[in-house]
């Protein structure tokens, strides 16, 4: 719940708050606007061995090299196959005290939204099509519920340790 | 006046200074420990606590200046013989040292105020006058002094009155006599009301010392000229022959040393590290940029092209090498620490120990000197308490009843080696493979050569020390040790002889930003191997099955491809990039191979930080990211694999065939 404490608490008074909402596998989801930083199609992208399959690779951003995340198959689906939407939403967000930049491939982006904090409905225990843990979050709108992103969750980089030490003890 | 910023900067300058000059005192402080009669340290050492006394009074922290003046009188007497600088007192001196960083560092940099004295510094003062008490006064009475004092032009323009020198030179002693000198007052209607034109020779009669009656004019040094004349001088005064005769007239103050201390001083610049940080991303950048630039030139073939693009590129090479000097300072002052660590821990263990340094004048970056820093540290300490004899141990076996233990820097084929030497017992492999088995690291009949087994002491929650001391032994630390050196792109090794003494040997790069890298591509994917690990290249033979013949030796091999699951070769025609570390060799499989190129090292972030044999990235001329190999962690990679496969059976050299057969397979 760290991120939507950090996005949402800072923000009380303001009630709304702009969200980005994109699609993976004709689902919308989510993630607060001041995580965002821009949305760059899907190009080459370097793939680093030994990475679990939701780990695309690496991207050349400008001369900065950013790790790119398949949301979908972090979600435990398939891992995406790009095409022309295919997007990369670049996210920024601090983890232990540095700035990290992590690319996010997402099927399509939507729309910017503004999402009023007050109407936000937390994660249902079950039933959600994604991990609870990764979602901050429901937010509805017209076409349905929008999964607010827990980003930090989403790249929790315990999972990828556990994944390193599965592998060590192989 | 100076404004708001202004202060700041210069608030900023003295903080600095002053960590600079406890520093300083701190080592000279152990110099005299070791010889005490060495009168340029402490020379060093007085110039240095009066500096940061004169400074701290700029900017009022009284706390500061009244703990610096007590030391500076202390000081004072042993300078003049009046008190030895025995044991207790260095003690009591790196106590105060120790005192006054903490205040330095409690200096609020905003505002720059100091907390008022705390109970602390009052025990350290009390400590202080308690020696000047205690210690024997040379008994002589008062002295009659002849000052000749010629004043600089610019001495009122500067805001120094002579009358307040003069007025504090009362209250040392009495004044016998002043006499103004006139004779350089021009006429009325000529003279400058801001310039001064006066000189005094004063007769003082005083307890005070030579040093003592300078420090009065200190304050506005590089104004005036003094000559100190001593009319009853004590017999063993020792700057007595070195008095000159005192001038009657007005001479031009004579250019002292002062002025050419101030020049050398002013020749450096102090650049703030982001500053250069920036600027060395900004030449990375520059190097990716004209590898870029140089591609596109040889695809179009023009040779004027190419020629100018080549030009550009040797001069980006220089400018990189100078950009990447900038960063690099002399480990000595890094090593100067361990003075004080060495001289610490040895007295809690009470073990006798001397400690040699050697190349204090090697380079390296700034980032590897502050990061190696604590990773050494914690090896000295290791070695005085673990591998260092007590006194009585070592000499029931014959040697000195003081251990030697010595810190060298050196450099070796494009690295840095670092060296930690003991002359203790060495490390116990029987109990390191005992402690080993004990904690299921190790098979109880495995074969491991001793090098090996030394090795484990770096893992993690290994220890062997019997007591858990406050130092060591607790089994946290040698981890830390080889894991700060990995990520400084570095290695560690041991050398251990039981009974004569224990070598670490740390090999470190030159530098974290930039490296020279061997292009190969492996399936689709590019990799980046540094290339002072690559020792030769080879065409590979078609099928390979176990280690390859390599001049006598055996090669063990490992396919990239297969290693890092990235799916077929692309071609049928294999090459073997043969590289070495320390004393391993590997021959790695590769698909093609491209060439060298400069590397701007890019880290890679958190999320691949648990990544094995992968050390970072980097970006090609084309705007590719390739990744670079991190060979240590591969080959350690490789070990772990084969260990839990079965046991590493060491490979048998095949002496007449090209290929040997029965090695294990990795």
């Amino acid at each position: 719940m760290t991120a939507m404490q950090a996005s949402f608490g800072s923000l009380a008074e303001a009630q709304c708050i702009q969200h980005l909402s994109f699609r993976v596998r004709q689902a919308g989801y989510a993630l607060p606007i001041d995580l965002v930083r821009e949305i760059i199609e899907y190009d080459e992208v370097t793939r680093v061995p030994m990475m679990p399959d939701y780990i695309h690779g690496v991207i050349n951003l400008r001369g900065n090299v950013v790790p790119v995340l398949d949301l979908a198959a972090r979600f435990g689906l398939s891992r995406t196959e790009p095409d022309k939407r295919t997007c990369i939403v670049i996210t920024e967000l601090t983890l232990e005290d540095a700035s990290q930049r992590l690319g996010l491939v997402v099927d399509a982006v939507d729309a910017v939204h503004d999402i009023d904090t007050r109407q936000v409905l937390p994660p249902p225990p079950f039933g959600a099509r994604i991990r609870a843990d990764f979602i901050a979050g429901m937010a509805q709108q017209e076409q349905g519920f929008l999964i607010i992103l827990n980003l930090l969750q989403v790249l929790s980089t315990q999972d990828l340790l556990d994944l390193a030490q599965v592998r060590a003890a192989d | 006046m100076l404004d708001a910023e202004q202060w700041q900067q210069l608030l900023q300058g003295f903080l600095e200074e002053a960590n600079d000059l406890l520093r300083e005192a701190e080592d000279c402080l152990l110099v005299l420990e070791r010889s005490p009669t060495d009168s340029e340290a402490i020379n060093a050492l007085f110039r240095s606590v009066h500096t940061l006394k004169g400074s701290a009074g700029i900017f009022s922290l009284e706390p500061l200046v009244a703990l610096a003046h007590h030391l500076e009188n202390r000081l004072m007497q042993v300078r003049d013989g009046e008190c030895a600088l025995d044991d207790a007192l260095t003690s009591l001196m790196l106590q105060c040292m120790d005192e006054l960083n903490v205040m330095v560092r409690s200096i609020d940099p905003h505002t720059a105020t100091l907390a008022p004295h705390t109970p602390r510094q009052a025990e350290l003062l009390a400590a202080l006058e308690a020696f000047t008490s205690s210690a024997p006064h040379a008994a002589q009475g008062p002295a009659v002094w002849q000052l000749a004092l010629r004043l600089d032009a610019e001495l009122l323009r500067n805001g120094f009155d002579p009358c307040a020198f003069i007025r504090y030179l009362a209250r040392l002693g009495d004044i016998l006599a002043v006499d103004t000198l006139t004779d350089a007052l021009p006429a009325l209607e000529q003279m400058d009301p801001e310039q001064c034109y006066l000189g005094f020779d004063i007769t003082l009669s005083t307890e005070a010392s030579r040093e003592t009656l300078e420090e009065v004019f200190s304050l506005a040094d590089g104004f005036y000229h003094l000559t100190l004349t001593c009319q009853t001088a004590p017999d063993d005064a020792p700057a007595t022959a070195s008095l000159r005769p005192a001038t009657q007239t007005l001479a031009p103050t004579p250019a002292s040393d002062e002025p050419r201390v101030v020049h050398t001083a002013s020749s450096l610049v102090k650049v703030a590290a982001h500053k250069l940080d920036e600027l060395i991303n900004l030449v990375g950048e520059l190097v990716i940029s004209t590898a870029g630039a140089h591609m596109q030139a040889m695809q179009t073939g023009d040779s004027e092209c190419i020629e100018r693009v080549q030009a550009v590129h040797q001069h980006v090479e220089q400018i990189r090498e100078r950009a990447l000097k900038l960063r690099m300072v002399e480990i000595g002052e890094t090593f100067n620490r361990f003075h004080r660590v060495v001289r610490d821990v040895s007295l809690t263990l009470n073990k006798q120990i001397q400690l040699h340094l050697h190349g204090g004048d090697t380079e390296l970056d700034k980032t590897l000197t502050d990061r190696i820093a604590d990773p050494l540290i914690h090896l000295v300490r290791n070695a005085i308490d673990h591998g260092i004899e007590s006194a009585e141990e070592r000499l029931a076996v014959g040697k000195p009843a003081q251990g030697n233990l010595s810190l060298s820097a050196g450099h070796d084929s494009g690295m840095i080696v670092l060296e930690i030497q003991d002359d203790g017992r060495g490390l116990n492999t029987a109990r390191i493979r005992e402690k080993a088995i004990a904690r299921g690291m190790l098979d109880a009949d495995s074969l491991l050569p001793d090098s090996d087994i030394h090795m484990l002491i770096f893992e993690a929650g290994f220890s062997t020390a019997e007591q858990v001391s406050n130092l060591s032994g607790r089994g946290v630390g040698m981890d830390v040790v080889r894991s700060a050196i990995d990520e400084l792109r570095g290695t560690i090794e041991i050398e251990s002889e039981p009974g004569k003494g224990c070598i670490f040997r740390i090999r470190l790069p030159l530098t974290l930003a930039i490296i020279d890298g061997f292009l190969v591509g492996a399936g689709a994917d590019r990799f980046v191997i540094p290339l002072d690990m690559v020792t030769e290249c080879m065409e590979a033979p078609a099928t390979i099955n176990g280690p390859l013949n390599l001049r006598g030796k055996p090669l063990p091999c490992i396919d990239l491809t297969t290693h890092f699951a990235l799916g077929v070769p692309t071609t049928s025609r294999r090459n073997i990039v043969v590289v070495s570390q320390a004393r391993q060799q590997v021959g790695l499989i590769v698909d093609r191979l491209l060439g060298e190129l400069q590397t701007v090292i890019k880290p890679l972030g958190q999320l691949f930080r648990h990544l094995n044999g992968i050390s970072g990235s980097t970006i090609l001329g084309s705007g590719q990211v390739a990744l670079i190999l991190d060979i240590a962690s591969l080959f350690r990679d490789l070990q772990q694999r084969n260990d839990t496969k079965h046991r590493p059976s060491a490979a048998i050299p095949n002496l007449s065939g090209e290929q040997t057969c029965n090695g294990s397979a990795i």
